[in-house]
């Protein structure tokens, strides 16, 4: 019988090597707090640098993308609050790229959500990007946040209502973002940008 | 103007319908996985790199 030997064959999990796969996840929550790809990337770097460091404080077996996720989210206060003052010049350049007027129906609504999601405040941003884009459960968010589940649920229900005013939606009123087209453009925005 | 928690009336009612909350959450998710597909800057992939380079050269 060909027993393997867990011992000889299992590499010990070594997190530096899953890293590349969660910077996807990292850029896109980073764009979601910065909302400028530039200056995603730079949180995104400073991210990588700080979680190399600390990778002996990780616990394996926990999870990983919330844990670079939190390095990601205190680095980005860290900053704030170094600079005192939003980067409100860049965010208006950013909001007004994807409010410009569009050609198509789709491309208006989709447009709309990014346009209505960049005029909400950091707190309602991350929230809504962890519960309702990134499938994170309430106490899986309030810990990558550092806060409370009810302060979680707060943010998230202020940032939709938030959104449901800017956007003009109520009960029964569609917003029709699923064409290809529509996704394409925003693709082509975002790279542009 | 921005929207903070100060600006809303604490008497209003703050949750939105679920039927609401359903469409921003899968348009949110759409945003989103737009933007898991962008290409990332070799810059990043390099760091990685380089950073583990430097932890076998120990």
């Amino acid at each position: 019988m060909n027993q393997r030997s867990p011992q000889r064959d299992e590499k010990p999990f070594d997190p530096r090597d899953e890293i590349i796969e969660h910077l996807p996840s990292l850029r896109a929550f980073a764009m979601s707090l910065t909302r400028n790809p530039s200056a995603a990337d730079d949180l995104v770097h400073d991210t990588i640098v700080k979680a190399w460091s600390k990778f002996n404080l990780y616990k394996p077996g926990t999870n990983l993308r919330a844990w670079l996720l939190t390095i990601l989210r205190n680095t980005y206060y860290s900053g704030r609050r170094k600079q005192a003052r939003e980067v409100s010049d860049t965010d208006g350049a950013m909001t007004e790229r994807l409010a410009s007027k569009p050609d198509h129906d789709g491309r208006l609504a989709l447009a709309d959500l990014a346009s209505a999601f960049a005029r909400l405040p950091a707190e309602q941003r991350e929230v809504l990007v962890l519960v309702g884009a990134m499938g994170f459960s309430i106490e899986e968010a309030a810990q990558t946040c550092g806060c409370a589940p009810g302060t979680v649920k707060s943010r998230a229900n202020r940032g939709r209502r938030a959104l449901a005013d800017l956007l003009g939606l109520n009960e029964g009123e569609g917003m029709d973002l699923t064409e290809n087209t529509t996704l394409a453009v925003i693709s082509a925005q975002a790279v542009a940008g | 103007m921005m929207m903070t928690d100060e600006t809303r009336s604490s008497r209003e009612p703050v949750s939105v319908p679920p039927a609401v909350e359903r469409q921003i959450d899968e348009n949110l998710k759409l945003l989103y996985q737009q933007q898991l597909q962008d290409d990332l800057p070799d810059s990043l992939k390099a760091l990685v790199e380089k950073l583990r380079a430097k932890d076998q050269k120990r």
